[in-house]
C-alpha cells in the first residue's frame, strides 16, 4: 500500500526525532566507558563533553579485578537474580491472577490488604528481626524472600490479565479447566510480554540491590557485586575529613586513580543487566494473532 | 465500596491486633533480658599481669576477642577481611591476642546491631551517632566504661592521658567517665593545618605580583587573574568556598563541621551573625560582581574544581597540602612551568596575624571510639587488646608499620617511610599500603603520628606549604570539643539545621547581589528569629562545662 | 436445607445471608483461595508482623529500649515538622515536582512507545529502544554529575543557548530553571526503561482489530487512536493511578545532588529536608513521622484518585 504524503512526512519527522533521542541518550553509557579507560590525569582535567577516551588505559579495569571479591559477588548476585526472579514471577503469577477474576467474595479485600502495605510498613528493626527471626541471616534466602512480591508490580500484571477474552476462559471451564490450568496453559502463555516486563523489573531490582545484603549478611563470602562495588568506592565518609585534616590524607594519590576505577566498576556492575534486554525484547515483538488460537 | 472497606478494615485490624499482642509479648520479654553481665572485675583464665617486670605482650591466653567495625575501602581493595592484612597479624602476634574482625558498612547496621542483644566483645564506630552519645550508650547498658579497669589492664592509655592533660580533660566525659579508647589525631605538638588557600605562582609571576597576604592584595591578584584571561580566578566546591577571606574579617563561617561557631574572649559566637559579617559581605558581594569569583560557585563539585584548577580554569581556591601533590604533578605534564602554592591565611592589614586558622583539634567527639561492650567476657583482655596501640611499640607500629619493611631510622632518631610504602612496586598507592601494614589510613583507636603526614610530601611546595600554614597557626578561636546533653543536642540540632539552611541561602542572595545589602538587619531579625540565640546559649553552657571539668 | 434468595425480599438476619454468600462463594473459588494462600501468608509474615514498628513515630525511639520500652511522646515529632520553619516550603516544593513530574514525565513514555510503535524498521526500533533503556542503569551519583557539567556557564546548554543569541548563566544557581532540570533530566534518564511496560501493552493487541481496521480504510493515526490507545488504556490507566498515589514521594539522591543554597527556595523537598536532619544522629523517629505523614497523604490521593477513576473510565484498583 503506497504512502500518502502526509504519512511520509510523519515518518520522517518520526525517525528523525527518534535518532536525536538516541544520540542524546547514548552519551551517559559513553561517557562512562571513554572515563573508564581514559588517563586519570588527563581524565581529571577534562571539562565539558567527552567524546573519545582519553588515551587507552586498561589500569582502572585491572585494580578492580584485583580485588578477590569479583567473581564470588557476581555470583552470588546471579543467584539472587535468578531465583529471586523466579520466586517473584510464580508468586506474583498467583497474585494477580487471583485479583483479575471475576466474583470472588474476598477479592477486594485482599486487594486492599496488599495496597496498605504500599504505604505502611514497620520500618527497619522489626523487619530485620521478623527476618532473623525467621533464621534468615546469613543467607542468600534474606535477599530473596522478603522481597518476594512488589503490590506495584502484581497490580501492573493484574491489569493484563484482565484485559484476555474471557472467552477464552469460558470456553476451557466449558472443557472442565479448574484454576489452576486456566493460568498456567492460557492466561501466561498468553501473557508473555507482560512476564517479561516483570522479569525485567524484578531482575533489575534485585541486581541493583545492596542494603538487605548489608545489614543482613556479615559472611562476606555472600557478599552481591553492587555491595562489594560500594565498599569499594566509599570514600565519603564525613569522619575520613577530620582524618585528611590532621595528617594530611596522603591519600590524594588515590583520587587520581579513584575516578577511573569509579567508572569501570559501573560498566563492570552494570554490563551483564544492559546485555540482558536484547533477550527480553523478542518477547515484545508483535502480539500473537489471539483469533488463531480459537479453536 | 464502603462494604469492602468494612470487611477489609475489621480483617486487617483483626490480623494486625494478634500480631501486635504476640510480638509484644516477645518484645517485652526481649527487652526484659538486658541483664548479661558478666563485667564487673575478674582476672580471667590465663592472663599474666604483671606489676612492673616482666613483658605483659604477648598474653598467653586462649580468649578470642570478636571486634566490630566497618571495613574501610582501603584495606578492602586487597584484602578480604581486616583479618588477613599483616597489620592484624603481627598485631595478634605481639599481643598473644586472637581476634575475629566482623564488618559492617551501614549506618544502619550499627543501629540493627544495638538492637540485639548479643553484642561483639569490642565495638569500633563513631559512637556520637548513637542518640545521647555513648554516655547514653552506658547508661543503656550496653557498654562499660573504663575507669575501674584502666590503671591495670590499660597501663599505656593511663599514662598518656596523664601526659596529656588537656586532651584528657577534652576526652573525659562530664561524668567523669573514660569510655572507650578514642581516635587523637596528633597530639598537639605539632600544629600544621593541612588546608589553606592555594594559589598559582607561575601567574602571579607573570603579573609580577608577590604571593597575596592581605585581602587588598588578593583582590589584585584575582583582578589580574581576569585580566589573563581566566574566567574563574577563585573557585571552590560546595562546602570551602567562602571561608578563608572571611576569616581576614575574623569569621568562621561554618565550614568544615564546626557549625560557624567559635569562641572569642571565653565567649561563644556564631560567625555569619557579627558586626564583621556585613563588612566580609561587602567585599564578596563586590568580586562576585566583578567576576573575580567563579560564576558557577554555587554549584560546581569536586570534580570540576578539580578540572578548572588543572587546566587554568581557575587560579586559586582553598585545598590540602596532599592536592598540592596531584595539582603540580598532573598539570606540569601539560605545563611545565605550573606552579601551585601554599597562599598564607589573609588578613586585613599588613602585619596582622590570622587568628583563625583551619587548625582542628586533636580530639573530636564525634571521630571513631573503640569501646568494650558490656556482653564482653574478658573486659581485661579486651582492654589489653585496645590499650596495645598505646604503648610506644604500639604506636610505631600503628603508624609507621614494620621496621625496614616499611619504616626507617634515621641517624637523628627520625623516621622515615621506605619505598615500598611511597613507590610500591606493586602499584599500591600510599593509602592502600598503609591499609595493608599500618593501621593509620584513616582514624582509629589510638594517637595518630602527625609526623606521618609530613613523610607524604613529595614536592618541595607541601613542605613550604607546612611552614607557612603552621606560622602563626593559632586554636585560640576554635571551640574544644563539647558534649552537649541529649535535651540540649535535641533542640540545638533542631534549631541549627534551620539556621544553617537559611544562612547559606542568605549568603548566597548577599553575594549574587539578588538581596540588598541594606536589607541585612533584616537577616539579623530572621536569624534570632529562628531562636540562633538560644543555638549559641546552648553552646555556651557546654563550653562552660567544660572548663570547669 | 438452604435457603433460597429471592430478591427485593429482605432476610431478617443479613448476617447469614452473608455467611451463606460466602459459603457458596467458597465453594466455587476454593481453588483461588488455595492459590492465593502463599501469597497472603507472605504478606502477613513479612508486611503485618513487623508492622507494629509503625508506632515508633509517635515514640522518642531508643534503640537499646526497643519499641516497648521507649518513652510515648504522641505527636511530639509530627509537630516538629509541621511547625518547622520550612513545611511550608518543602511541601509546596515536594507537590510542584510530582506534579510537573506528572504533567510531562507521564505521558513522555507513552508517546515515545507509540512513536517507536510506528517504526518499521527492526532494527532500528530495537537500537532505539536498547540505547533508550541504559542511561537508567547508571547511577544518580554519575548522571547528576553530567548534568552539573552541562549547566555550568561555560557548558553545553549555554554553549547551545549563546549560538542562539541568548546570555550565558549558571543554569542550576537559577531557582528558575530548577525543575525543568530536575524533571527534564528524569526524562531523559527513564523515558526507555519507562517505555517498555508500555512496549508490552501494546504487543499484545490482537492483530485481527489492525487488519479489520485497515480493511475499513483507517490510516494509521486512526488506528493508534481507536484501537492501540483504548487497548492500552487499562495499563496507562493504573500507572497513573498509582503514580498519583506516590505524588509526596520526591526521592532525595537526586535533589541533594543538584540543589544548593541559591535553589533551596524550590528544590528543597520534604526527603531532603528529613535527610539533613536525621542525618546526624540516627533520629529515626523523626524520619518516621514524617514518613508516617507522608505515607496517609499518598494514600488519601490514591484512594481519591482510583474513586475518580472507577466512575470515569472504569478502570481501578478496586
Amino acid at each position: 500500500m503506497k504512502k500518502s504524503i502526509p504519512e511520509i512526512i510523519f515518518d520522517i519527522f518520526n525517525y528523525s526525532i527518534l535518532l536525536f533521542w538516541a544520540v542524546i541518550t547514548i552519551y551517559p553509557i559513553l561517557y562512562v566507558l571513554f572515563s573508564s579507560i581514559s588517563d586519570a590525569g588527563r581524565l581529571m582535567s577534562h571539562r565539558g563533553l567527552l567524546l573519545y577516551p582519553l588515551g587507552v588505559h586498561l589500569d582502572a579495569y585491572k585494580i578492580v579485578f584485583q580485588n578477590p571479591m569479583i567473581l564470588r559477588g557476581y555470583m552470588n548476585t546471579a543467584i539472587i537474580v535468578f531465583g529471586g526472579t523466579a520466586l517473584n514471577l510464580f508468586m506474583t503469577s498467583l497474585g494477580a491472577y487471583f485479583l483479575s477474576r471475576k466474583d470472588v467474595l474476598w477479592k477486594n479485600v485482599v486487594m486492599v490488604m496488599i495496597v496498605i502495605t504500599m504505604y505502611f510498613g514497620g520500618g527497619l528493626i522489626p523487619h530485620y528481626l521478623v527476618v532473623t527471626g525467621l533464621g534468615m541471616r546469613n543467607s542468600l534466602l534474606a535477599l530473596i524472600i522478603p522481597g518476594a512480591i512488589s503490590a506495584y508490580s502484581m497490580i501492573v500484571m493484574r491489569t493484563s490479565f484482565q484485559s484476555i477474552p474471557a472467552s477464552m476462559e469460558e470456553s476451557a471451564l466449558l472443557d472442565g479447566a479448574n484454576n489452576f490450568s486456566i493460568l498456567f496453559r492460557i492466561v501466561l502463555p498468553l501473557s508473555k510480554a507482560m512476564l517479561a516486563v516483570m522479569a525485567l523489573w524484578y531482575g533489575v531490582g534485585h541486581w541493583n540491590s545492596w542494603f538487605g545484603a548489608a545489614i543482613y549478611l556479615t559472611k562476606r563470602e555472600l557478599y552481591p557485586i553492587q555491595l562489594i562495588m560500594r565498599e569499594i568506592l566509599m570514600q565519603n565518609v564525613d569522619s575520613q575529613e577530620i582524618y585528611k585534616m590532621t595528617a594530611g590524607g596522603g591519600q590524594d594519590d588515590d583520587a587520581q586513580i579513584a575516578e577511573t576505577i569509579k567508572y569501570a566498576m559501573i560498566i563492570i556492575a552494570t554490563a551483564p543487566i544492559l546485555c540482558a534486554y536484547p533477550y527480553l525484547q523478542k518477547h515484545f515483538v508483535k502480539g500473537v494473532m489471539i483469533g488463531s488460537l480459537k479453536g | 465500596m464502603k462494604k469492602t472497606l468494612l470487611k477489609a478494615a475489621c480483617f486487617t485490624i483483626a490480623i494486625v491486633t494478634l500480631f501486635v499482642t504476640l510480638t509484644a509479648c516477645t518484645e517485652g520479654s526481649k527487652t526484659g533480658s538486658t541483664t548479661l553481665s558478666t563485667a564487673s572485675s575478674t582476672t580471667s583464665a590465663t592472663v599474666t599481669t604483671t606489676a612492673g617486670n616482666e613483658p605483659v605482650y604477648p598474653l598467653k591466653t586462649d580468649v578470642k576477642l570478636t571486634y566490630w567495625s566497618e571495613m574501610n575501602p582501603n584495606v578492602s581493595a586487597n584484602y578480604k577481611n581486616s583479618g588477613d592484612t599483616p597489620f592484624t597479624q603481627e598485631l595478634a602476634k605481639r599481643t598473644g591476642i586472637q581476634v575475629e574482625y566482623i564488618h559492617s558498612t551501614t549506618d544502619e547496621a550499627f543501629a540493627l546491631l544495638m538492637a540485639v542483644n548479643e553484642l561483639p566483645d569490642i565495638i569500633e564506630y563513631w559512637w556520637d551517632a548513637y542518640p545521647g552519645g555513648a554516655a547514653k550508650a552506658v547508661a543503656d547498658e550496653k557498654i562499660i566504661i573504663l575507669n575501674e579497669i584502666m590503671e591495670e589492664y590499660a597501663p599505656n592509655y593511663t599514662k598518656w592521658l596523664k601526659d596529656h592533660p588537656e586532651i584528657a580533660r577534652q576526652i573525659r566525659w562530664d561524668e567523669g567517665y573514660y569510655i572507650g579508647f578514642p581516635a587523637v589525631n596528633g597530639d598537639g605538638t605539632i600544629n600544621i593545618p593541612f588546608m589553606g588557600p592555594e594559589i598559582r605562582k607561575d601567574l602571579l609571576d607573570k603579573l609580577g605580583l608577590a604571593v597575596p597576604e592581605t585581602v587588598d592584595e588578593w583582590y589584585n591578584a584575582l583582578n589580574g587573574f581576569k585580566d589573563l584571561g581566566i574566567a574563574a580566578p577563585y573557585t571552590g566546591s560546595k562546602g570551602y568556598r567562602t571561608d578563608f577571606i572571611a576569616r581576614a574579617y575574623g569569621i568562621s563561617l561554618g565550614d568544615m563541621g564546626t557549625g560557624g561557631m567559635y569562641v572569642v574572649d571565653k565567649k561563644v559566637v556564631y560567625g555569619p551573625m557579627q558586626p564583621a559579617y556585613k563588612d566580609f559581605l561587602t567585599t564578596w558581594r563586590k568580586w562576585y560582581a566583578e567576576g573575580l569569583i567563579d560564576k558557577d560557585i554555587a554549584t560546581v563539585d569536586a570534580n570540576l574544581t578539580k578540572a578548572k584548577i588543572l587546566d587554568g580554569g581557575a587560579a586559586s581556591t582553598i585545598a590540602y597540602i596532599s592536592n598540592l601533590q596531584t595539582y603540580n604533578n598532573t598539570a606540569r605534564e601539560k605545563l611545565p612551568e605550573y606552579k601551585m602554592v601554599a597562599a598564607p591565611m589573609p588578613v586585613l592589614k599588613k602585619g596582622d596575624v590570622n587568628k583563625l586558622s583551619y587548625l582542628s583539634n586533636p580530639y573530636t567527639p564525634s571521630d571513631v571510639l573503640a569501646v568494650i561492650t558490656k556482653s564482653c567476657k574478658h573486659p581485661d583482655i579486651a582492654a589489653r587488646f585496645l590499650d596495645y596501640l598505646w604503648s610506644e611499640e604500639g604506636n610505631l607500629l600503628a603508624n609507621w608499620g614494620t621496621k625496614d619493611k616499611t619504616f626507617t631510622v634515621d641517624a637523628d632518631g627520625k623516621h622515615h617511610y621506605t619505598d615500598f610504602v611511597l613507590k610500591n612496586p606493586d602499584g599500591w598507592s600510599i593509602g592502600k599500603v598503609k591499609g595493608g601494614y599500618m593501621r593509620n589510613y584513616a582514624s582509629g583507636p589510638f594517637v595518630q603520628d602527625a609526623l606521618t603526614g609530613l613523610e607524604t610530601f613529595q614536592i618541595p611546595e607541601q613542605f613550604e606549604a607546612a611552614d607557612l600554614w603552621s606560622k602563626n597557626a593559632s586554636k585560640e578561636h576554635v571551640l574544644p570539643p563539647l558534649r552537649r546533653t541529649a535535651e540540649e543536642d535535641e533542640e540545638y540540632t533542631k534549631i541549627m539545621e534551620e539556621v544553617k539552611v537559611y544562612s547559606e541561602e542568605a549568603l548566597l542572595k548577599f553575594m549574587f547581589g539578588t538581596m540588598s545589602l541594606d536589607d541585612y538587619d533584616k537577616y539579623i531579625v530572621q536569624l534570632k528569629s529562628l531562636k540562633i540565640d538560644r543555638a549559641v546559649e546552648i553552646m555556651q553552657a557546654a563550653y562552660e562545662r567544660y572548663l570547669k571539668k | 436445607m438452604s435457603r433460597t434468595v429471592v430478591p427485593g425480599i429482605v432476610h431478617k438476619n443479613s448476617l447469614s445471608a452473608f455467611v451463606n454468600k460466602a459459603g457458596k462463594d467458597f465453594k466455587k473459588n476454593w481453588v483461588l483461595y488455595l492459590m492465593i494462600l502463599p501469597v497472603v501468608a507472605y504478606y502477613i509474615i513479612f508486611h503485618y508482623w513487623p508492622m507494629y514498628g509503625i508506632q515508633i513515630g509517635f515514640k522518642d525511639f531508643n534503640i537499646a529500649k526497643g519499641y516497648m520500652g521507649s518513652p510515648w511522646v504522641g505527636l511530639k515529632y509530627f509537630q516538629q515538622f509541621f511547625e518547622s520553619f520550612y513545611f511550608g516550603r518543602v511541601l509546596r516544593n515536594t507537590l510542584m515536582i510530582s506534579i510537573y513530574e506528572l504533567i510531562f514525565g507521564f505521558p513522555a513514555p507513552i508517546l515515545f512507545a507509540l512513536l517507536l510503535n510506528e517504526v518499521k524498521n527492526r532494527r532500528f526500533k530495537k537500537y532505539v529502544q536498547t540505547i533508550s533503556y541504559m542511561p537508567h542503569f547508571i547511577s544518580a551519583v554519575v548522571i547528576c554529575g553530567i548534568i552539573l557539567n552541562f549547566c555550568v556557564s561555560d557548558g553545553l546548554i549555554n554553549d547551545v543557548i549563546a549560538l542562539f543569541g541568548g546570555e550565558r548563566s549558571s543554569l542550576l544557581q537559577d531557582m528558575k530553571n530548577f525543575r525543568t532540570i530536575f524533571i527534564a533530566s528524569g526524562i531523559w534518564q527513564n523515558l526507555g526503561f519507562n517505555s517498555i511496560i508500555y512496549f508490552s501493552a501494546i504487543s499484545t493487541v490482537d492483530q485481527e482489530l489492525y487488519q479489520a481496521a485497515i480493511m475499513d480504510g483507517a490510516n494509521r493515526f486512526r488506528q493508534v487512536w481507536h484501537i492501540t490507545l483504548p487497548s492500552i488504556k487499562p495499563t496507562i490507566v493504573i500507572l497513573l493511578i498509582l503514580s498519583i498515589g506516590s505524588l509526596l514521594s520526591v526521592g532525595f539522591e537526586k535533589i541533594i545532588l543538584l540543589y544548593n543554597p541559591a535553589t533551596y527556595e524550590v528544590a528543597d523537598v520534604i526527603s531532603s529536608h528529613v535527610y539533613r536532619m536525621g542525618l546526624q544522629k540516627l533520629n529515626w523517629s523523626y524520619g518516621a513521622a514524617v514518613g508516617l505523614f507522608n505515607s496517609v497523604a499518598n494514600l488519601i490521593l490514591l484512594i481519591l484518585a482510583n474513586r475518580i477513576s472507577r466512575k470515569v473510565s472504569e478502570v481501578s484498583l478496586w
